[in-house]
């Protein structure tokens, strides 16, 4: 009796432990392997992707009314600038996300003000690059994560010129040079 | 010897418990804290913050990656109906409303696997700028998997559920997020 307490004890803690582990670790899994399947294309520039349909399947739950816009970034040595585009008389944003998935900034067009503005995610302990003009500057809790752009399609009559002003948008690597 | 074997088979059936109660559990957003309900609706304003806890921060990397946070986005979900009855991918649904307060929405459809559902028509979603409002600014829009006029979204054989995004949500939905009126989603015909 007391054999089977034992064993019935054990295979609950260890379970348990397991259980907890895997729920903690799976955002880290899942997003590390979405910034493997784009990061040979995307790090450190921007991958414009498609209009999603049903062949978009990188990432779950995709909108069908957004150009998606996306680049990795690494900024374990360097800085990365991020310059928006600024599509007109629609909805966009900019967002960034930590290796864990959090959202920890978005930037977006009503905070714009209409211009393209100019974003600068530093690591820790970086300093900042010299900069011409008025720049955000935004810290990454990791050094490795997701920059994501959503451009809203208002009109389909205006796909064409929403995509061409997604396009206008940068990610660039800052070099050590460039720096204060 | 055979204490080993032991330890071996109760480690492995102790791995597949935890594994497989994680995974249900994060599936089905079930070990969530602050999940709410409005009619057949649920949403939670954690997804995407930093201040998640564990289990909505997995539920969103497995279903809803690159979520945003509350102030720029709202998520709604829905696999029931208003009666509360699951979505039976033989049925047509209608759901009704007006549109919420936030500064863009849209009512997408996913299949089983969380993407896109294959169509003909590419009716993947309808949202506040492409969608045909009533004279009194009332909407309906109808799921099925046969295509009818109007507002339509394409639904999957295999099963599915739907999305209704509020964009910069206004602050009636961000303080009576369980209370806000939200289309409603009723079943009509079965084949």
């Amino acid at each position: 009796m007391m054999r089977w307490i034992f064993w019935l004890a054990f295979i609950g803690v260890v379970a348990a432990g397991i259980h907890v582990v895997t729920v903690a670790a799976l955002p880290s899994f899942i997003m590390s392997r979405v910034i493997s399947a784009v990061g040979g294309e995307a790090t450190g520039r921007i991958l414009f992707t498609d209009r999603p349909d049903e062949t978009a399947r990188r990432v779950v739950r995709p909108s069908p009314d957004l150009l998606y816009s996306i680049c990795v970034f690494d900024v374990s040595k360097n800085p990365l600038r991020i310059t928006t585009g600024a599509p007109a008389d629609t909805y966009w944003s900019v967002s960034f996300f930590a290796d864990n998935t959090d959202n920890f900034f978005v930037f977006n067009d009503t905070r714009a003000q209409g211009k393209s503005s100019t974003i600068l995610l530093i690591g820790k302990g970086q300093q900042l690059p010299a900069q011409d003009g008025a720049v955000t500057v935004v810290s990454a809790p990791s050094p490795k994560g997701l920059v994501l752009f959503r451009t809203l399609i208002s009109d389909e009559a205006r796909l064409p010129e929403i995509d061409r002003q997604r396009r206008e948008a940068r990610c660039e690597v800052i070099l050590p040079n460039e720096v204060q | 010897m055979a204490f080993l074997i032991r330890l071996v088979l109760a480690t492995l059936v102790a791995g597949a418990l935890g594994v497989g109660s994680a995974y249900y559990l994060v599936l089905h957003g079930t070990g969530q804290q602050d999940i709410i309900i409005n009619g057949p609706w649920r949403t939670s304003l954690a997804a995407g913050g930093v201040d998640a806890d564990m289990y909505t921060r997995a539920h969103v990397a497995l279903v809803g990656l690159l979520a945003l946070n509350k102030t720029e986005t709202i998520y709604y979900s829905a696999n029931r109906d208003s009666r509360g009855e699951p979505f039976d991918p033989a049925c047509s649904y209608r759901i009704e409303g007006r549109d919420p307060d936030a500064r863009w929405w849209s009512i997408t459809a996913y299949g089983r696997d969380f993407f896109l559902i294959p169509n003909p028509q590419k009716k993947y979603a309808v949202g506040k700028t492409n969608l045909v409002r009533a004279a009194d600014a009332s909407f309906v829009i109808r799921l099925s998997q046969v295509p009818v006029e109007g507002n339509w979204i394409a639904t999957s054989p295999d099963g599915f559920e739907i999305t209704l995004r509020l964009y910069n949500p206004g602050p009636l939905v961000l303080s009576n997020t369980a209370t806000v009126e939200l289309p409603t989603i009723t079943r009509e015909t079965c084949s």
